[in-house]
């Protein structure tokens, strides 16, 4: 009598156990296949447990999830400054352009999300020690692909499309509200060298929903992604003579001197500001957040209220000019 | 008697032609460089600008950015001119260039060290990085001296003082905290954004050294000359390289710093004046010098004026123009 009645509890167990197996994995959505921007196929076989990034922006999304990263790259050998409370153990794995990968080794990531035009040559590398995801940032949708993406890598498919709806749903209301009849510029200093940033690149792309308009304009190559950005001489940024100007500056130094910058619009009118390392690394669910509302902010005070949530080091403020 | 003096008047012929075809692009290239950039400004604004003032854009677009590059784009030009006929005639070296001493490495290695490590304003960098190119061709020259300051050695004394600062240069451009990618611009060689207090740094030192090359043309036109003769005639030649190698030094430290190292052009204009003059002529410093300086001057406001309408940095026309011409150059040479 014993004997079936064992066979059915075993039976009965198995089943058990497979159906947990199945709901288990069913949950998690385990394995993944995955598309990145390289064009490339990634299996992840089970939920990562150690992520590193290679940008701002899988440090970023971890954050988003109240997760943190093992490791990420740095900017000017400093850890992204707007996530700075959220990265309290995070290691420095260098330059974006140059991991230290015996460091990111020792981490053992069994996921590694980076940028693709700094990742790429090395790849093989990043394979070895872990999955490796590379995306474009450059663009809005390359940032709302890579959100969704990297989402569904880290088992959280649908909080990636709940971001990405929220963020979507912040932007137009923002645009709504935006009353418009400016004109900007984001630069990034290299040296006492200027760049200026085109349409398609997403901080200005934010911009221009906000209904600035980008005086830089559209990129000559449209149709390439790269270069997003070009050097601007000074004559061409008088010509320019924007009403706004959004500079990131690596240093805290002041911006290099030339006679030009007193003359333009911008200056004059105390509408020459500082901004943090978060509109170049802009691509993030938080950093396209927090930018999105500094920048409304910045171009319509009366309209819109200062964020809270940045730290002090990230912050925007009034551009600083060296003396002759 | 008869054919010397139609070979002189010749001569003399060529050296005016050269001297109109100069001016001409000289001024060519300024009214040209007046006229191009982001603001259009035609050549009418901009002469009446230049000569009557106004308080309005275009006249700060003329006066405050266009004429500061264009005038620090000439005496950088004849600046180093004349340094690449002082270097090539001390060197006795057809190739040899002012950056021969390892000025321009040493200059370079000082504004980048200074960008790096101390964040310097403007008028310091400048300072520096002529310091930076006197210290590197003194150190040349100290190393070169014991052999009398021998061709031979001098050159490779420069080459190894070149090098090193070079060596310098990578490392601290690899191990930069900030963003250095600003700094490949200056070091390529450019003109653009270049304002009064480039020039103003600039122009003294150049005055001084085209003065100071000018007075020592007897002692260059001897050092052509054979060792022995030179020894023969009373003159010190180690003396006398060093003093030269000086000038050489001062107009180019100060042309480095301001502009970059702009490729070519001390090596390429000697031989456009020797093609264009002749050797005969040449050999006389008294001509070559100041038309050294005239052509070199010419050769880098036309390169700029190609470079801004280009909008790339004229250190990249330099190079790509002068690499060819120097080839032409050497084969019409080589075949005359």
């Amino acid at each position: 009598m014993l004997y079936p009645l064992t066979r059915l509890l075993c039976r009965t167990g198995a089943l058990l156990y497979l159906m947990g197996l199945a709901t288990n994995g069913a949950a998690s959505g385990f394995p993944v296949e995955l598309v990145d921007s390289r064009g490339k196929t990634v299996i992840i076989k089970k939920e990562p447990e150690n992520v590193a990034s290679i940008a701002a922006f899988g440090a970023d999304l971890m954050a988003a999830f109240g997760r943190e990263v093992v490791g990420v790259s740095s900017m000017n050998n400093k850890l992204p400054l707007y996530l700075q409370p959220r990265l309290g153990s995070t290691v420095d794995l260098g330059s974006a352009h140059e991991t230290n990968l015996e460091r990111l080794t020792e981490l053992k990531p069994d996921l590694t999300i980076g940028l693709r035009t700094y990742t790429e040559p090395f790849q093989n590398q990043f394979e070895k020690i872990g999955a490796f995801l590379a995306y474009d940032f450059i663009s809005l949708q390359d940032s709302l692909d890579a959100v969704v993406s990297s989402s569904r890598a880290l088992g959280k498919a649908a909080n990636g499309e709940q971001l990405n709806q929220h963020f979507l749903a912040t932007l137009d209301a923002y645009q709504q509200h935006a009353p418009g009849g400016l004109s900007a510029l984001f630069i990034w200093h290299w040296g006492d060298i200027p760049w200026t940033y085109y349409d398609h690149h997403m901080t200005v792309e934010l911009m221009r929903a906000l209904k600035v308009d980008n005086a830089l304009g559209a990129s000559p190559t449209p149709k390439m992604a790269n270069p997003h950005a070009a050097v601007i001489t000074m004559e061409q940024l008088l010509a320019l003579n924007p009403d706004v100007i959004l500079s990131f500056q690596s240093g805290d130094e002041p911006i290099a001197y030339h006679p030009v910058w007193q003359r333009l619009k911008a200056v004059k009118n105390n509408r020459a500001y500082r901004v943090g390392d978060h509109y170049p690394q802009v691509h993030g669910p938080i950093a396209r957040e927090l930018v999105l509302k500094e920048m409304a902010h910045i171009f319509y005070p009366d309209q819109f209220s200062e964020p809270e949530g940045i730290p002090d080091s990230a912050r925007f403020k009034p551009s600083q000019f060296a003396k002759p | 008697m008869n054919n010397h003096a139609a070979s002189l008047s010749l001569a003399s012929g060529r050296i005016w032609w050269v001297i109109a075809a100069a001016v001409t692009a000289l001024c060519l290239a300024t009214l040209w460089s007046m006229t191009q950039g982001e603001m259009p400004i035609t050549y009418r604004a901009a002469l009446t600008q230049l000569f009557k003032p106004e308080n309005s854009v275009e006249g700060f677009v003329i006066w405050e950015m266009r004429l500061p590059r264009v005038l620090t784009g000439a005496f950088a030009g004849a600046g180093l001119g004349m340094a690449g006929v002082i270097m090539q005639s001390i060197s006795r070296n057809p190739l040899a260039s002012p950056s021969l001493t390892g000025v321009t490495s040493g200059a370079a290695l000082a504004m980048v060290g200074g960008y790096i490590f101390f964040n310097l304003s403007l008028s310091w960098m400048l300072l520096a990085g002529t310091l930076g190119g006197f210290a590197a061709a003194l150190t040349t020259f100290s190393i070169a001296w014991k052999t009398r300051l021998d061709p031979t050695h001098l050159v490779l004394a420069g080459m190894s003082v070149s090098l090193f600062c070079a060596a310098g240069i990578m490392t601290l451009l690899v191990a930069a905290a900030n963003e250095a990618n600003g700094l490949y611009f200056w070091l390529v060689g450019s003109l653009a954004d270049r304002t009064w207090d480039h020039f103003d740094l600039l122009y003294l030192w150049v005055l001084c050294g085209l003065l100071a090359g000018l007075l020592c043309f007897r002692p260059l036109n001897l050092l052509a000359m054979d060792e022995e003769v030179c020894e023969m005639l009373g003159l010190s030649t180690r003396r006398w390289r060093l003093l030269l190698g000086i000038i050489a030094v001062v107009l180019t430290a100060a042309t480095v710093a301001v502009a970059g190292p702009i490729a070519f052009a001390g090596l390429l204009v000697p031989h456009i004046v020797r093609l264009a003059i002749g050797n005969g002529h040449y050999s006389n410093h008294l001509t070559a010098l100041p038309l050294a300086a005239l052509v070199g001057a010419a050769l880098i406001c036309s390169a700029d004026a190609l470079a801004k309408n280009q909008g790339v940095p004229v250190g990249i026309v330099s190079a790509i123009l002068g690499g060819p011409l120097l080839l032409w150059l050497i084969q019409t040479q080589a075949s005359v």
